[in-house]
């Protein structure tokens, strides 16, 4: 998944490279609130290995909250028909993340933060081998294959050749609108945003000369 | 559990067993549990402490909710005698957006629905209450098959839940409740008259070989260690009151309105602040920045806490 109108987020890219170490076909979706802009994230995807980039043009999305946005994600990823699906929370613009536990919500799908590593397991049984970081823990997980995955923010990149791609199907985005989904654009457009009132934040930088007046300074009060 | 927790002022504790509720926090598993919270005591804001489960369980319960996430909060609240408006309500949860200049503010009353959202690792407050005032209460914990509750809309019934197939301790967990982070940046020795010129030989040589002496006499909470030696993930999970930076680096934290990033350097500057820096703290001589300087610093900041 990635946002319209940005360059493809570097642990996307890690994202896509973990993919490709499993030697799997990768879809990359994108949404897009205003007509026009520049496909960025997905052509970049295409480069990157994707197989097939998808763009979701409706300009009542730019609006949406995660739970609207969500549903049309699961519902593009339902056409999609795909195995995994994986995210990287610290692309989303916002700094939110919350929209791909709504995918996974309206998926019906297993939601997974903080994946370092996915390995193929070898035994063809459905699930991937995923190695998450969680509350003081790593952990190695048999994951089924019907999962929301996010990777870690900041992960190192993958030390899988990044060569040695199946041929692209598609080697441009294809565009779809939510009519393609069956989704009703009033269903969007009347949901309200959910995320707050944006207001500045004063951030005044204070310059001091010694440690016992930083000290004061930051005492907890 | 119910100690702490009662110290901290809390009127009840909703507690909810299960034998699988000993893994690390996932929604798979632990979601049903908070699903049975929410159909007991409808919440209008659902708070994750530092620590990873809010990072695995507040997206997915929001996402049942019906209501926001929002990651790194901190609080609005007014104690004023004038009533607040009736479209207002006394407590409210700002977080910062990305850029570090705008924040978001979101208000319950105005939502209208359950906010669900994460706090940093904050400074321990002095107790406010006691465990004799803490009502505990069992809350059923229904089996992953049946996890739809009266008030909550039906969460997947029949996810798979990962099988853990190994596990080990997390070098880096102590980052993640560190509530004050010290990050010894790097050293340049090709930039010697610059901002990177930090007092190689007395800092680097005295802190790295007294980490944790300097730790002894800190506030509760405080973790030191090189930027360079603490990945990037981890860093990224971290959301601290205090980060107090030593020279330096690119190392970044999540932050919430109540962080303040301090910035140790030498003066004068050749370059201006960064743009995440709140306070910069200014020695006069790379001699003047050793480990005595900021063991002095950690110790002022804990005098009163």
């Amino acid at each position: 998944m990635a946002r319209s109108s940005l360059p493809l987020h570097p642990t996307d890219q890690r994202a896509i490279a973990l993919v490709k170490g499993l030697g799997a076909e990768i879809s990359v979706v994108e949404a897009v609130g205003e007509r026009g802009s520049a496909p960025m994230a997905a052509s970049q995807a295409l480069s990157c290995g994707a197989s097939r980039a998808v763009r979701i043009v409706e300009p009542a999305l730019a609006l949406a909250d995660s739970h609207t946005t969500g549903f049309v994600f699961a519902a593009t990823i339902h056409h999609l028909t795909v195995d995994l699906v994986l995210f990287s929370a610290d692309a989303d613009p916002e700094g939110l993340g919350d929209t791909p536990a709504c995918i996974a919500h309206h998926m019906m799908a297993l939601y997974l933060p903080g994946a370092l590593d996915l390995r193929s397991t070898g035994s063809g049984a459905g699930t991937v081998e995923i190695t998450v970081r969680n509350s003081g823990w790593i952990r190695r997980l048999a994951v089924p294959m019907n999962a929301v995955v996010g990777i870690a923010a900041g992960a190192p990149p993958t030390d899988q050749p990044l060569e040695d791609l199946p041929p692209a199907k598609h080697t441009s985005v294809e565009v779809f609108t939510l009519a393609d989904f069956n989704i009703d654009p009033a269903l969007v457009r009347r949901r309200d945003d959910l995320r707050g009132v944006i207001e500045p934040a004063s951030r005044p930088l204070v310059t001091l000369q010694s440690a016992v007046s930083v000290g004061a300074l930051l005492r907890p009060t | 559990m119910s100690r702490p927790i009662g110290e901290a002022g809390a009127d009840k504790l909703l507690l909810c067993e299960a034998d699988d509720f000993a893994d690390a926090p996932a929604d798979a598993s632990h979601g049903r549990a908070l699903d049975a919270a929410a159909a007991r005591v409808p919440p209008m804001l659902v708070l994750f402490p530092a620590g990873g489960a809010g990072a695995a369980l507040g997206p997915p319960l929001a996402a049942r909710l019906g209501g926001p996430f929002a990651p790194w909060c901190d609080f609005l609240t007014t104690d004023a005698d004038v009533p607040v408006p009736e479209d207002a309500g006394r407590v409210q949860l700002i977080h910062l957006r990305p850029d570090g200049r705008s924040r978001r503010r979101l208000d319950p009353i105005e939502i209208e629905r359950p906010i669900v959202a994460t706090l940093g690792a904050g400074r321990r407050p002095r107790a406010t209450g006691s465990l004799r005032d803490l009502e505990v209460e069992v809350v059923a914990s229904p089996k992953p098959s049946a996890r739809s509750t009266a008030t909550v809309k039906p969460a997947a019934p029949d996810v798979a839940v990962p099988v853990e197939q190994e596990r080990i301790a997390d070098p880096h967990a102590v980052f993640e409740l560190a509530s004050v982070l010290v990050l010894i940046g790097e050293f340049s020795r090709g930039d010697p008259g610059g901002i990177t010129s930090l007092a190689r030989d007395s800092l680097d040589a005295s802190l790295a070989t007294s980490l944790n002496a300097l730790m002894a006499g800190s506030p509760a909470g405080t973790v030191v260690a090189r930027a360079s030696d603490v990945p990037a993930e981890v860093l990224s999970a971290c959301c601290p009151d205090i980060l107090l930076k030593i020279g330096p680096s690119a190392a970044q934290t999540a932050r919430s309105p109540r962080t303040r990033v301090v910035l140790a350097a030498i003066s004068p500057m050749t370059d201006p602040a960064p743009d995440d820096v709140d306070v910069l703290w200014q020695v006069p001589s790379s001699a003047d920045l050793n480990a005595d300087a900021i063991r002095a610093l950690l110790a002022a900041m804990r005098d009163q806490s």
